[in-house]
Protein backbone atom coordinates (compact mmCIF):
# COMPACT_ATOMS: atom_id res chain seq x y z
CA UNK A 1 0.00 0.00 0.00
CA UNK A 2 1.18 3.50 -0.75
CA UNK A 3 2.47 5.67 1.65
CA UNK A 4 -0.02 8.55 1.71
CA UNK A 5 -3.11 5.99 1.45
CA UNK A 6 -1.81 4.30 4.71
CA UNK A 7 -1.01 7.44 5.97
CA UNK A 8 -4.46 8.63 5.48
CA UNK A 9 -5.84 5.50 6.47
CA UNK A 10 -3.87 4.99 9.86
CA UNK A 11 -5.13 8.75 10.61
CA UNK A 12 -8.87 7.63 9.94
CA UNK A 13 -8.63 5.07 11.91
CA UNK A 14 -6.96 6.78 14.78
CA UNK A 15 -9.65 9.32 14.52
CA UNK A 16 -12.82 6.86 14.14
CA UNK A 17 -11.66 4.90 17.09
CA UNK A 18 -11.50 8.00 19.75
CA UNK A 19 -14.51 9.08 18.42
CA UNK A 20 -15.98 5.47 18.92
CA UNK A 21 -14.81 5.15 22.14
CA UNK A 22 -15.81 8.78 23.04
CA UNK A 23 -19.51 8.17 22.26
CA UNK A 24 -19.31 4.85 24.42
CA UNK A 25 -17.43 6.48 27.54
CA UNK A 26 -19.43 9.63 27.59
CA UNK A 27 -22.67 8.16 26.73
CA UNK A 28 -22.80 4.75 28.52
CA UNK A 29 -22.85 3.19 25.30
CA UNK A 30 -23.17 -0.99 26.04
CA UNK A 31 -21.58 -1.64 22.43
CA UNK A 32 -17.49 -2.03 22.30
CA UNK A 33 -15.68 -0.54 19.40
CA UNK A 34 -15.83 -3.23 17.32
CA UNK A 35 -19.80 -2.90 16.83
CA UNK A 36 -20.02 0.50 15.84
CA UNK A 37 -19.74 0.84 12.24
CA UNK A 38 -18.21 3.93 10.55
CA UNK A 39 -21.55 4.85 8.76
CA UNK A 40 -24.01 4.18 11.96
CA UNK A 41 -26.43 7.20 12.53
CA UNK A 42 -26.39 8.98 15.47
CA UNK A 43 -29.81 10.00 15.90
CA UNK A 44 -33.15 8.45 14.81
CA UNK A 45 -31.91 4.80 13.62
CA UNK A 46 -28.76 3.75 14.80
CA UNK A 47 -27.53 4.84 17.80
CA UNK A 48 -30.97 6.51 19.29
CA UNK A 49 -28.75 9.62 20.25
CA UNK A 50 -31.24 12.54 21.26
CA UNK A 51 -30.16 16.32 21.91
CA UNK A 52 -28.74 15.81 25.12
CA UNK A 53 -26.22 13.11 23.66
CA UNK A 54 -25.59 15.97 21.06
CA UNK A 55 -24.80 18.67 23.55
CA UNK A 56 -22.09 15.78 24.92
CA UNK A 57 -20.88 15.44 21.61
CA UNK A 58 -19.77 19.27 21.18
CA UNK A 59 -18.42 18.81 24.77
CA UNK A 60 -16.13 15.96 23.13
CA UNK A 61 -15.13 17.61 20.22
CA UNK A 62 -14.19 20.62 22.24
CA UNK A 63 -12.25 18.92 24.70
CA UNK A 64 -10.98 15.74 23.03
CA UNK A 65 -9.76 17.14 19.32
CA UNK A 66 -10.24 21.02 20.22
CA UNK A 67 -12.91 22.10 18.26
CA UNK A 68 -15.39 24.86 19.13
CA UNK A 69 -18.24 24.46 17.11
CA UNK A 70 -20.53 27.68 17.09
CA UNK A 71 -24.22 27.58 17.74
CA UNK A 72 -26.47 27.27 14.66
CA UNK A 73 -23.66 25.83 12.61
CA UNK A 74 -24.67 23.49 10.38
CA UNK A 75 -25.64 20.51 12.22
CA UNK A 76 -24.79 17.58 9.25
CA UNK A 77 -21.77 16.77 10.55
CA UNK A 78 -23.41 14.85 13.51
CA UNK A 79 -25.36 12.79 11.28
CA UNK A 80 -23.03 9.30 11.38
CA UNK A 81 -19.58 8.68 13.10
CA UNK A 82 -17.98 9.14 9.44
CA UNK A 83 -19.52 12.22 8.70
CA UNK A 84 -18.30 13.67 12.74
CA UNK A 85 -14.86 11.90 11.93
CA UNK A 86 -14.45 13.93 8.34
CA UNK A 87 -15.68 16.89 10.25
CA UNK A 88 -12.81 16.29 12.73
CA UNK A 89 -10.23 15.52 10.59
CA UNK A 90 -10.81 18.36 8.57
CA UNK A 91 -11.50 20.95 11.77
CA UNK A 92 -9.30 19.93 14.39
CA UNK A 93 -6.44 22.96 14.95
CA UNK A 94 -3.04 20.85 13.19
CA UNK A 95 -5.35 19.60 10.19
CA UNK A 96 -3.68 20.07 7.45
CA UNK A 97 -5.54 22.14 4.95
CA UNK A 98 -5.05 19.57 2.27
CA UNK A 99 -3.91 16.23 1.31
CA UNK A 100 -5.50 14.42 4.30
CA UNK A 101 -6.66 11.88 1.52
CA UNK A 102 -4.59 9.25 0.18
CA UNK A 103 -4.17 9.96 -3.39
CA UNK A 104 -2.70 7.74 -5.89
CA UNK A 105 0.93 7.12 -5.89
CA UNK B 1 -54.32 -7.37 -3.28
CA UNK B 2 -56.54 -4.32 -4.17
CA UNK B 3 -57.85 -4.74 -6.85
CA UNK B 4 -60.28 -1.65 -7.46
CA UNK B 5 -56.74 0.27 -6.43
CA UNK B 6 -54.76 -1.53 -9.43
CA UNK B 7 -57.29 -1.11 -11.69
CA UNK B 8 -57.45 2.75 -10.94
CA UNK B 9 -53.68 2.52 -11.31
CA UNK B 10 -53.64 0.72 -14.53
CA UNK B 11 -56.37 3.34 -15.83
CA UNK B 12 -54.13 6.40 -15.09
CA UNK B 13 -50.92 4.74 -16.76
CA UNK B 14 -48.93 3.05 -14.48
CA UNK B 15 -46.94 0.38 -15.13
CA UNK B 16 -47.53 -2.19 -12.41
CA UNK B 17 -45.20 -5.07 -11.21
CA UNK B 18 -45.94 -8.13 -9.36
CA UNK B 19 -44.16 -7.67 -5.98
CA UNK B 20 -44.78 -10.20 -2.96
CA UNK B 21 -47.62 -11.19 -4.97
CA UNK B 22 -49.33 -8.15 -4.96
CA UNK B 23 -49.83 -5.77 -8.30
CA UNK B 24 -48.39 -2.15 -7.69
CA UNK B 25 -47.09 0.89 -9.51
CA UNK B 26 -43.48 0.30 -10.77
CA UNK B 27 -43.88 3.21 -12.60
CA UNK B 28 -46.23 6.34 -13.72
CA UNK B 29 -44.02 7.66 -16.42
CA UNK B 30 -42.54 10.53 -13.92
CA UNK B 31 -39.67 9.34 -12.68
CA UNK B 32 -37.57 12.59 -12.66
CA UNK B 33 -40.44 14.18 -11.34
CA UNK B 34 -41.15 11.72 -8.94
CA UNK B 35 -37.28 12.32 -7.52
CA UNK B 36 -37.43 15.76 -7.35
CA UNK B 37 -40.97 15.66 -5.55
CA UNK B 38 -39.23 12.87 -3.19
CA UNK B 39 -36.60 15.61 -2.23
CA UNK B 40 -38.30 18.67 -2.71
CA UNK B 41 -41.87 18.01 -1.82
CA UNK B 42 -43.94 15.12 -1.42
CA UNK B 43 -44.31 12.07 -3.29
CA UNK B 44 -46.97 8.97 -2.58
CA UNK B 45 -45.94 5.40 -3.65
CA UNK B 46 -48.50 2.28 -3.49
CA UNK B 47 -46.54 0.22 -1.23
CA UNK B 48 -49.57 -2.35 -0.91
CA UNK B 49 -46.91 -4.93 -1.32
CA UNK B 50 -45.65 -4.61 2.19
CA UNK B 51 -46.17 -7.64 4.44
CA UNK B 52 -48.16 -7.50 7.58
CA UNK B 53 -47.97 -10.47 10.32
CA UNK B 54 -49.42 -9.97 13.39
CA UNK B 55 -48.54 -11.48 16.33
CA UNK B 56 -50.09 -11.89 19.81
CA UNK B 57 -50.32 -13.86 22.65
CA UNK B 58 -48.94 -14.47 25.96
CA UNK B 59 -45.76 -15.45 24.65
CA UNK B 60 -45.54 -12.70 21.94
CA UNK B 61 -43.05 -10.30 23.25
CA UNK B 62 -40.80 -13.32 24.26
CA UNK B 63 -40.90 -15.42 21.18
CA UNK B 64 -40.38 -11.92 18.78
CA UNK B 65 -37.37 -10.88 21.29
CA UNK B 66 -36.02 -14.23 21.00
CA UNK B 67 -36.13 -14.39 17.20
CA UNK B 68 -35.10 -10.88 15.75
CA UNK B 69 -31.90 -9.62 16.07
CA UNK B 70 -33.05 -5.76 17.53
CA UNK B 71 -34.08 -4.91 21.10
CA UNK B 72 -37.97 -5.39 21.34
CA UNK B 73 -38.05 -4.64 25.10
CA UNK B 74 -37.02 -1.07 24.45
CA UNK B 75 -40.46 0.02 22.28
CA UNK B 76 -43.13 0.97 24.41
CA UNK B 77 -46.98 1.28 23.36
CA UNK B 78 -47.37 3.34 20.18
CA UNK B 79 -43.55 2.72 18.90
CA UNK B 80 -41.98 1.17 15.92
CA UNK B 81 -38.77 -0.42 15.60
CA UNK B 82 -36.81 -1.34 12.67
CA UNK B 83 -35.59 -5.12 13.24
CA UNK B 84 -33.66 -7.51 11.05
CA UNK B 85 -34.50 -11.17 11.03
CA UNK B 86 -31.41 -13.53 10.72
CA UNK B 87 -30.70 -16.99 9.86
CA UNK B 88 -28.84 -19.28 12.10
CA UNK B 89 -25.57 -17.86 10.20
CA UNK B 90 -26.29 -14.86 11.37
CA UNK B 91 -27.12 -13.39 7.69
CA UNK B 92 -30.08 -11.39 6.71
CA UNK B 93 -33.05 -12.94 5.89
CA UNK B 94 -35.16 -9.79 6.13
CA UNK B 95 -35.71 -6.54 7.45
CA UNK B 96 -39.14 -5.70 8.90
CA UNK B 97 -40.64 -2.64 11.12
CA UNK B 98 -42.32 -3.96 14.53
CA UNK B 99 -45.11 -2.10 15.63
CA UNK B 100 -46.12 -2.38 19.30
CA UNK B 101 -49.45 -2.04 19.54
CA UNK B 102 -50.98 -2.90 23.29
CA UNK B 103 -51.80 -6.35 22.86
CA UNK B 104 -50.38 -7.11 19.49
CA UNK B 105 -46.92 -6.92 17.02
CA UNK B 106 -47.54 -5.96 13.66
CA UNK B 107 -44.46 -6.48 11.55
CA UNK B 108 -44.23 -4.74 8.25
CA UNK B 109 -41.76 -6.48 5.74
CA UNK B 110 -41.13 -4.63 2.24
CA UNK B 111 -39.27 -8.00 1.43
CA UNK B 112 -41.90 -10.81 2.25
CA UNK B 113 -45.53 -11.28 1.74
CA UNK B 114 -47.00 -11.76 5.14
CA UNK B 115 -47.71 -15.35 4.18
CA UNK B 116 -43.86 -15.42 3.68
CA UNK B 117 -42.87 -13.59 6.84
CA UNK B 118 -45.54 -15.96 8.68
CA UNK B 119 -43.52 -19.08 7.57
CA UNK B 120 -39.98 -17.21 8.43
CA UNK B 121 -41.22 -16.61 12.02
CA UNK B 122 -42.89 -20.17 12.34
CA UNK B 123 -40.08 -22.22 11.96
CA UNK B 124 -38.63 -20.90 15.21
CA UNK B 125 -41.55 -21.19 17.69
CA UNK B 126 -40.53 -23.96 19.61
CA UNK B 127 -41.90 -26.14 22.45
CA UNK B 128 -41.45 -22.74 24.81
CA UNK B 129 -44.29 -20.83 22.51
CA UNK B 130 -46.33 -23.79 21.57
CA UNK B 131 -49.93 -22.50 21.88
CA UNK B 132 -49.22 -19.28 23.72
CA UNK B 133 -47.79 -17.07 20.50
CA UNK B 134 -50.43 -16.35 17.18
CA UNK B 135 -49.08 -15.66 14.01
CA UNK B 136 -51.47 -14.07 11.42
CA UNK B 137 -50.84 -12.98 8.12
CA UNK B 138 -52.98 -9.93 7.01
CA UNK B 139 -52.37 -8.81 3.71
CA UNK B 140 -55.35 -9.01 2.35
CA UNK B 141 -56.99 -7.06 4.98
CA UNK B 142 -54.98 -4.00 4.50
CA UNK B 143 -53.31 -1.28 1.86
CA UNK B 144 -49.92 0.37 2.81
CA UNK B 145 -49.00 3.78 1.17
CA UNK B 146 -45.61 6.01 1.17
CA UNK B 147 -46.03 9.61 2.25
CA UNK B 148 -42.00 11.16 1.93
CA UNK B 149 -40.60 14.29 1.52
CA UNK B 150 -39.41 17.57 2.93
CA UNK B 151 -43.13 18.59 3.69
CA UNK B 152 -45.04 15.03 3.94
CA UNK B 153 -45.60 16.45 7.43
CA UNK B 154 -48.00 19.44 6.47
CA UNK B 155 -50.33 16.74 4.22
CA UNK B 156 -50.51 14.18 6.88
CA UNK B 157 -51.35 16.69 9.41
CA UNK B 158 -53.59 18.28 7.16
CA UNK B 159 -55.34 14.66 6.37
CA UNK B 160 -55.13 12.93 9.72
CA UNK B 161 -55.02 15.67 12.54
CA UNK B 162 -52.20 18.30 13.81
CA UNK B 163 -51.59 15.46 16.22
CA UNK B 164 -49.03 14.60 13.39
CA UNK B 165 -46.92 16.90 14.15
CA UNK B 166 -45.83 16.09 16.95
CA UNK B 167 -45.00 12.21 16.08
CA UNK B 168 -41.28 11.19 16.24
CA UNK B 169 -39.56 9.03 14.46
CA UNK B 170 -40.52 5.19 14.79
CA UNK B 171 -44.07 6.23 16.24
CA UNK B 172 -47.30 5.36 15.26
CA UNK B 173 -51.02 6.50 16.03
CA UNK B 174 -54.59 5.50 14.83
CA UNK B 175 -56.08 7.48 12.00
CA UNK B 176 -59.19 6.94 10.48
CA UNK B 177 -59.49 3.50 9.01
CA UNK B 178 -55.78 2.21 9.79
CA UNK B 179 -52.37 3.18 11.52
CA UNK B 180 -50.36 5.85 10.47
CA UNK B 181 -46.34 5.09 10.71
CA UNK B 182 -43.75 7.34 11.28
CA UNK B 183 -40.53 5.97 9.29
CA UNK B 184 -38.78 5.93 6.18
CA UNK B 185 -35.37 4.58 4.56
CA UNK B 186 -34.88 7.91 2.22
CA UNK B 187 -33.94 10.48 4.58
CA UNK B 188 -36.62 12.86 4.15
CA UNK B 189 -40.03 12.82 6.27
CA UNK B 190 -41.44 9.59 5.49
CA UNK B 191 -45.20 8.07 6.61
CA UNK B 192 -46.61 4.66 6.22
CA UNK B 193 -50.20 5.06 5.94
CA UNK B 194 -52.14 1.72 6.59
CA UNK B 195 -55.21 1.51 5.22
CA UNK B 196 -57.93 -0.81 5.47
CA UNK B 197 -58.49 -2.85 1.83
CA UNK B 198 -61.80 -1.29 1.42
CA UNK B 199 -61.32 2.39 2.31
CA UNK B 200 -57.83 2.32 0.05
CA UNK B 201 -58.74 3.16 -3.45
CA UNK B 202 -60.70 6.29 -1.87
CA UNK B 203 -57.90 6.85 0.87
CA UNK B 204 -55.34 6.98 -2.22
CA UNK B 205 -57.67 9.28 -3.92
CA UNK B 206 -58.04 11.47 -1.35
CA UNK B 207 -54.42 12.24 -0.74
CA UNK B 208 -53.78 12.98 -4.30
CA UNK B 209 -56.66 16.00 -4.34
CA UNK B 210 -54.88 17.08 -0.81
CA UNK B 211 -51.59 16.78 -2.36
CA UNK B 212 -52.46 18.25 -5.19
CA UNK B 213 -51.41 22.12 -3.65
CA UNK B 214 -48.35 20.65 -2.31
CA UNK B 215 -47.13 19.77 -5.64
CA UNK B 216 -47.34 15.88 -5.03
CA UNK B 217 -46.46 13.62 -7.24
CA UNK B 218 -47.25 9.95 -7.20
CA UNK B 219 -44.56 7.30 -7.94
CA UNK B 220 -44.24 3.66 -8.83
CA UNK B 221 -41.24 1.49 -6.77
CA UNK B 222 -38.73 2.94 -9.36
CA UNK B 223 -38.21 5.96 -7.44
CA UNK B 224 -36.68 3.69 -4.86
CA UNK B 225 -33.45 3.14 -7.45
CA UNK B 226 -32.11 6.45 -7.26
CA UNK B 227 -33.53 7.30 -3.59
CA UNK B 228 -31.53 4.20 -2.21
CA UNK B 229 -28.37 5.07 -4.11
CA UNK B 230 -28.35 8.50 -2.53
CA UNK B 231 -30.03 7.03 0.82
CA UNK B 232 -28.42 3.75 0.74
CA UNK B 233 -30.12 0.99 3.15
CA UNK B 234 -30.45 -2.54 2.85
CA UNK B 235 -32.21 -4.15 -0.02
CA UNK B 236 -31.88 -7.62 -1.51
CA UNK B 237 -31.73 -7.29 -4.60
CA UNK B 238 -29.18 -4.63 -4.52
CA UNK B 239 -26.30 -5.21 -1.82
CA UNK B 240 -27.29 -8.27 -0.40
CA UNK B 241 -26.13 -9.91 -3.78
CA UNK B 242 -23.26 -9.03 -2.77
CA UNK B 243 -23.82 -9.93 1.20
CA UNK B 244 -25.89 -10.59 3.21
CA UNK B 245 -23.95 -10.25 6.66
CA UNK B 246 -24.63 -6.70 9.17
CA UNK B 247 -21.06 -6.12 9.85
CA UNK B 248 -19.73 -6.23 6.28
CA UNK B 249 -22.87 -3.96 4.91
CA UNK B 250 -22.45 -1.78 8.33
CA UNK B 251 -25.88 -2.42 9.67
CA UNK B 252 -24.84 -3.96 13.21
CA UNK B 253 -26.65 -0.82 14.16
CA UNK B 254 -29.90 -3.00 14.08
CA UNK B 255 -27.88 -6.16 15.48
CA UNK B 256 -28.33 -5.91 19.75
CA UNK B 257 -25.43 -7.84 20.95
CA UNK B 258 -25.84 -7.71 24.60
CA UNK B 259 -28.87 -9.91 24.42
CA UNK B 260 -28.75 -13.36 25.52
CA UNK B 261 -30.31 -14.66 22.59
CA UNK B 262 -31.26 -13.90 18.90
CA UNK B 263 -31.35 -16.21 15.74
CA UNK B 264 -27.80 -16.17 14.66
CA UNK B 265 -26.25 -14.71 17.72
CA UNK B 266 -23.36 -16.84 18.10
CA UNK B 267 -22.64 -16.80 14.38
CA UNK B 268 -22.66 -13.00 13.92
CA UNK B 269 -20.29 -12.77 17.29
CA UNK B 270 -17.98 -15.20 15.66
CA UNK B 271 -17.76 -13.32 12.81
CA UNK B 272 -17.35 -10.42 14.81
CA UNK B 273 -14.13 -11.61 16.49
CA UNK B 274 -12.47 -13.16 14.04
CA UNK B 275 -13.16 -9.76 11.51
CA UNK B 276 -15.06 -9.44 8.15
CA UNK B 277 -12.70 -9.96 5.43
CA UNK B 278 -14.53 -6.92 3.40
CA UNK B 279 -16.83 -4.27 4.26
CA UNK B 280 -19.22 -2.39 1.78
CA UNK B 281 -18.45 1.29 1.16
CA UNK B 282 -19.40 4.36 -0.45
CA UNK B 283 -17.76 5.41 -3.76
CA UNK B 284 -17.81 8.18 -5.90
CA UNK B 285 -16.53 7.73 -9.34
CA UNK B 286 -14.91 10.20 -11.70
CA UNK B 287 -15.92 10.54 -15.01
CA UNK B 288 -15.82 8.06 -17.67
CA UNK B 289 -15.01 8.52 -20.94
CA UNK B 290 -16.49 5.01 -22.32
CA UNK B 291 -19.25 3.34 -21.20
CA UNK B 292 -20.32 3.73 -17.51
CA UNK B 293 -19.86 2.37 -14.41
CA UNK B 294 -21.58 -0.80 -14.13
CA UNK B 295 -22.51 -3.02 -11.32
CA UNK B 296 -20.02 -5.72 -10.88
CA UNK B 297 -17.25 -3.90 -12.12
CA UNK B 298 -14.00 -4.52 -9.99
CA UNK B 299 -12.56 -1.76 -8.14
CA UNK B 300 -8.60 -1.56 -7.95
CA UNK B 301 -5.89 -0.21 -6.16
CA UNK B 302 -3.14 0.06 -8.38
CA UNK B 303 -2.68 -3.74 -10.06
CA UNK B 304 -4.13 -5.19 -7.38
CA UNK B 305 -8.21 -5.72 -7.36
CA UNK B 306 -9.87 -4.69 -4.17
CA UNK B 307 -13.32 -5.19 -4.39
CA UNK B 308 -16.42 -5.22 -6.73
CA UNK B 309 -19.26 -2.34 -7.36
CA UNK B 310 -22.90 -3.28 -5.94
CA UNK B 311 -24.49 -0.61 -6.39
CA UNK B 312 -23.97 2.38 -9.30
CA UNK B 313 -25.99 5.07 -10.58
CA UNK B 314 -26.01 8.96 -11.55
CA UNK B 315 -27.36 11.02 -8.83
CA UNK B 316 -28.64 14.34 -9.53
CA UNK B 317 -28.27 16.40 -6.64
CA UNK B 318 -24.49 15.23 -6.27
CA UNK B 319 -23.88 15.58 -9.89
CA UNK B 320 -21.95 12.33 -10.20
CA UNK B 321 -21.28 8.69 -10.45
CA UNK B 322 -22.13 7.35 -7.01
CA UNK B 323 -22.47 4.27 -5.51
CA UNK B 324 -21.87 1.30 -2.60
CA UNK B 325 -18.82 -1.52 -3.70
CA UNK B 326 -17.79 -3.94 -1.35
CA UNK B 327 -14.30 -3.76 -0.54
CA UNK B 328 -11.48 -5.90 0.93
CA UNK B 329 -11.81 -4.68 5.09
CA UNK B 330 -8.37 -2.93 5.48
CA UNK B 331 -9.53 -0.53 2.14
CA UNK B 332 -13.00 0.53 3.34
CA UNK B 333 -12.31 3.65 4.42
CA UNK B 334 -14.52 6.61 3.73
CA UNK B 335 -12.45 9.74 2.18
CA UNK B 336 -9.76 8.11 0.49
CA UNK B 337 -8.44 8.79 -3.42
CA UNK B 338 -6.10 6.60 -5.17
CA UNK B 339 -8.92 3.56 -5.86
CA UNK B 340 -10.27 3.25 -9.51
CA UNK B 341 -13.02 1.16 -11.46
CA UNK B 342 -12.09 -1.07 -14.15
CA UNK B 343 -14.24 -0.81 -17.55
CA UNK B 344 -13.26 -2.79 -20.15
CA UNK B 345 -9.28 -1.49 -20.27
CA UNK B 346 -10.51 2.13 -19.13
CA UNK B 347 -10.04 3.22 -15.11
CA UNK B 348 -12.12 5.46 -13.69
CA UNK B 349 -10.97 7.25 -10.43
CA UNK B 350 -13.39 6.88 -7.16
CA UNK B 351 -13.69 8.33 -4.44
CA UNK B 352 -14.89 6.02 -1.16
CA UNK B 353 -17.61 8.54 0.99
CA UNK B 354 -19.35 7.86 4.26
CA UNK B 355 -23.21 7.26 3.11
CA UNK B 356 -25.97 8.76 2.65
CA UNK B 357 -24.36 10.68 0.48
CA UNK B 358 -26.42 14.00 0.13
CA UNK B 359 -27.83 16.57 2.79
CA UNK B 360 -31.31 15.67 2.67
CA UNK B 361 -33.64 18.58 2.26
CA UNK B 362 -35.85 17.94 4.92
CA UNK B 363 -33.41 19.09 7.72
CA UNK B 364 -34.09 22.21 6.72
CA UNK B 365 -37.36 21.87 6.99
CA UNK B 366 -39.05 22.34 10.53
CA UNK B 367 -42.86 21.56 10.81
CA UNK B 368 -43.07 24.25 13.87
CA UNK B 369 -41.27 27.16 11.86
CA UNK B 370 -42.34 26.33 8.08
CA UNK B 371 -44.77 25.70 5.69
CA UNK B 372 -44.86 24.50 1.59
CA UNK B 373 -48.39 26.25 1.34
CA UNK B 374 -48.34 28.83 3.66
CA UNK B 375 -47.15 32.40 2.38
CA UNK B 376 -46.96 33.66 6.22
CA UNK B 377 -44.23 31.01 7.08
CA UNK B 378 -40.89 30.24 5.25
CA UNK B 379 -40.52 27.28 3.29
CA UNK B 380 -37.07 25.99 4.90
CA UNK B 381 -34.17 26.96 6.72
CA UNK B 382 -33.33 28.69 3.59
CA UNK B 383 -35.83 31.21 4.06
CA UNK B 384 -35.32 33.90 1.07
CA UNK B 385 -34.64 31.35 -1.20
CA UNK B 386 -37.50 29.55 -2.94
CA UNK B 387 -37.16 27.19 -0.82
CA UNK B 388 -38.03 24.13 -2.55
CA UNK B 389 -34.73 22.96 -4.17
CA UNK B 390 -32.15 20.94 -2.77
CA UNK B 391 -29.83 22.23 -0.63
CA UNK B 392 -27.05 24.42 -2.39
CA UNK B 393 -23.65 22.29 -2.35
CA UNK B 394 -25.72 19.50 -0.95
CA UNK B 395 -23.17 17.38 -1.76
CA UNK B 396 -20.23 18.42 0.64
CA UNK B 397 -20.30 17.02 3.43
Amino acid sequence: MDERLASAIKQRKRVLEQVKEGLIDRLNLYQNVAQIDDDTPLFGSGLKLDSVDATEIMVMLDEVFGIRVPEGNDPSYMRNVNALVSFIIANRPNARTHGTRGDAP
Amino acid sequence: MNDALSARHEDQGAMMVIHNGVAVPASFGNAAAAHRALRSTIVLVDYSHFGVVEVTGEGAFSFLDRVLAGDLGAARDEQALYMLLLDEDGQIVTDAYVLCDDERYVLLCEWKSGAELEQSLRKHLDADHDGDVELLDLDRQHACFLLEGPYSWELAAELFGMDVLGLPFLEFMRVESGILLRCGKHGEFAYKVLVEAGAAQASWQRILELGAKYDLERAGLEIQSLARLENPCWDPNTVGRGTRCPIELQMQWAVRYDKEAFVGREAILGRLEQGVPRRLVGVVFGDALGRPVRVGDAVSYGDRVIGTVLTVGHSPQRGAQIGQALVEADFAYADLNGYEAELDGERVSITTSGVPFIRNFSFAVNPTEHSYVNPSRPKSLLSGSKGNHPWPNASES
